[in-house]
């Protein structure tokens, strides 16, 4: 792994959210890095921070109330969080895209659809006007919606269509690396599939490094080289695709996979983790997980627990495994 | 388009002639004789029966309506006020002119200075900016219109000695009571424009538009104000077409002659016909700038223009 070019890393990323009342710790130290062409999957509950890890890559939190803390952001060796608004500016959009969680809200309702696709190309290719329309409706066509529906506007569209239409934005000027947050989440399967399917062409075509967030486990499996899983704004393990599917090892991301229902077999109940992730105001001194772990021990609560290498490329954020196994 | 403007400009015919009809109706109910208030309680019965003949008021109600219609919309006639005997339609011409420059430039003053207050205020939120413009906001929509516009004939007036007090004439006679008009309308514009601004800037497409790596600027002016306007150009037009309706206060204090004041001393006389005209004037007015908020709203959202337009280009598609 390490021979290899280090395309994407991220060193230490913290990032809250400060109001008034309260400090939300949204990503708490989280490091991780990515080759050229490979996809990684970040899996984790609803609000672990997936998003907000996504968002600092892009440069795009809201500020306020969102405060990068500290880290480093490097994209081919250069730190993103040093470059200036202008500069960063000229990135977004060519170099790094994301497609957004919610087609439905993504789009500006005023703007036809073919105009949002020309606004980025426009933006980042030095080339002609009608260049720009023609290459705009290259794109709707790639993603499969028939040209001529380039004057039209988002609420024309179906949803399934709209996170199309955010699709080519995201892949409009080729970029190298692409942040999916959740790009199937507001879709249904028929269409999930789809997506997938324009998303896994495209990759392989263009070589693109993708960051896939989801919490479907399915959507992992179909897609990703390398997963990590992300608890209450950390990675508690992380690994190739066959290190977490084959060969689990930290309590939370069993309790994942446990949770999955099985189709073989007749069960009344579903099997869920215990308890609730921790307030992100007020997080456990220890091992985030530990208040809904079975195997918590004293050490557990008390010291922090590091991310260690079990297997190479396999990490895991547990105690049980660094110390017992 | 056009044959929805059409639409619109016929449903307006219905919509006037039931007003007519409503408020000549209501004046009718009302207690008090016309032919008594107009020669006073010093006259004979014989004198005011014979008044009456000579008004009409003998005859049956539906008689006197279609009487009341044929003059209003075929001759353009309102009638003449029982009180100064004057035709009104060519006192509400005189009038009207002068409400109209209060409205318009009201209007303009608020838009002009209000959207960039608010917007500013939006997108530099908890700053001071923002705070100065909301708080300068607070104070506009606070403080009664008749206090400010004191205080400002006391200042320009009293102690500065440059601005004339009241009455009408040039252009120096405007600029008083124009800005104690509009300054309310300013801060409401200003305060509406921050709250849509920030729904707008936090929604998903803005992020959208910064992620596409559009400069802060353009994000602002190409994306966010385009949508944060549609709500305000409601809201704006509802108090233009208000304003329309003569502003009052600001016609008492500074003695300006406009439609305003016309109509309520006409309620506080009893003088029908006058009243029946204002209300009617105001119907029609308020009818065409509804109209004209409705086609500009479709101009800027294509949504609405979608439902004005029967969702025609869809038919386009397989």
């Amino acid at each position: 792994m390490s021979e290899k070019k280090v395309f994407l890393q991220v060193k230490d990323l913290n990032v809250e959210y400060v109001t008034k009342q309260e400090t939300v710790s949204a990503v708490n130290g989280v490091s991780f890095q990515l080759e050229k062409g490979k996809v990684l999957g970040l899996v984790g509950e609803t609000g672990a921070g997936k998003t907000t890890i996504a968002r600092s890559i892009l440069g795009v939190l809201q500020e306020p109330p969102a405060v990068l803390k500290k880290g480093e952001i490097l994209l081919d060796g250069r730190n993103l969080l040093k470059l200036t608004e202008e500069e960063m500016c000229s990135v977004r959009g060519e170099k790094i895209t994301m497609i957004f969680q919610d087609p439905m809200t993504s789009l500006n309702p005023v703007m036809s659809v073919g105009k949002q696709i020309a606004e980025v190309i426009a933006l980042h290719d030095k080339i002609s006007k009608s260049d720009i329309r023609k290459k705009a409706e290259d794109m709707l066509e790639t993603v499969g919606i028939p040209a001529e529906r380039y004057d039209e506007f988002p609420h024309q569209f179906s949803g399934g269509m709209k996170q199309r239409v955010v699709i080519a934005i995201a892949l409009a000027c080729n970029p190298q690396l692409l942040l999916a947050d959740e790009p199937t989440t507001a879709l249904d399967v028929t269409i999930q599939a789809q997506v997938l399917e324009l998303m896994q062409k495209l990759n392989q075509e263009n070589n693109t490094t993708t960051i896939l967030i989801t919490h479907d486990l399915g959507v992992v499996a179909q897609m990703c080289d390398e997963v990590a899983i992300v608890y209450a704004g950390e990675i508690v393990e992380s690994g190739t695709l066959e290190d977490i599917f084959e060969n689990p090892v930290h309590p939370y991301t069993i309790g994942l996979f446990g949770a999955l229902p099985k189709l073989n077999e007749d069960v009344e109940w579903l099997s869920p983790i215990d308890g609730m992730p921790p307030d992100p105001t007020n997080l456990p001194e220890g091992c985030k997980f530990s208040p809904r772990c079975p195997y918590a021990k004293e050490q557990c609560i008390c010291s922090r627990i590091e991310l260690k290498v079990i297997t190479p490329g396999h990490k895991c954020r547990c105690l049980l495994e660094q110390g017992g196994n | 388009m056009g044959k929805y403007i059409l639409k619109r400009i016929l449903l307006m015919i219905p919509v006037i002639l039931g007003v007519v009809v409503l408020v000549f109706t209501l004046m009718q109910l009302t207690p008090g004789d016309p032919a008594q208030v107009i020669l006073g309680t010093t006259a004979t019965d014989a004198q005011i029966h014979e008044l009456r003949q000579e008004m009409g008021l003998n005859d049956p109600y539906i008689v006197q309506l279609g009487r009341y219609m044929y003059d209003v919309f075929i001759r353009f006639d309102f009638g003449t006020s029982y009180i100064s005997n004057v035709s009104i339609t060519l006192e509400l011409a005189q009038r009207f002119p002068k409400t109209l420059i209060f409205a318009v430039s009201g209007m303009i003053l608020s838009l002009v200075i209000g959207i960039p207050l608010g917007v500013t205020a939006a997108v530099h939120q908890n700053s001071m900016a923002d705070y100065g413009s909301m708080t300068l906001a607070l104070i506009g929509t606070s403080l009664p219109g008749f206090w400010f516009a004191l205080v400002l004939i006391l200042f320009f007036n009293g102690k500065l000695g440059w601005l004339p007090a009241y009455g009408i004439g040039g252009l120096k006679f405007w600029i008083l009571p124009i800005a104690s008009t509009a300054f309310a309308g300013i801060t409401t514009m200003a305060r509406q424009m921050r709250s849509g601004m920030l729904e707008v800037i936090h929604s998903d497409y803005i992020t959208m538009a910064k992620a596409k790596g559009v400069k802060k600027r353009s994000v602002i002016y190409k994306h966010a104000l385009p949508n944060a306007l549609i709500p305000v150009i409601t809201v704006a037009s509802m108090s233009f077409g208000t304003s329309l309706g003569g502003t009052l206060i600001a016609e008492t204090i500074f003695a300006i002659p406009g439609v305003g004041v016309y109509i309520v001393n006409a309620v506080n006389n009893r003088d029908y016909p006058v009243v029946q005209g204002g209300v009617i004037l105001l119907a029609i007015t308020f009818s065409i700038i509804m109209l004209l908020t409705d086609l500009l709203i479709a101009a800027v959202d294509p949504r609405v223009k979608a439902q004005i337009t029967g969702g025609k280009k869809r038919g386009k598609k397989k």
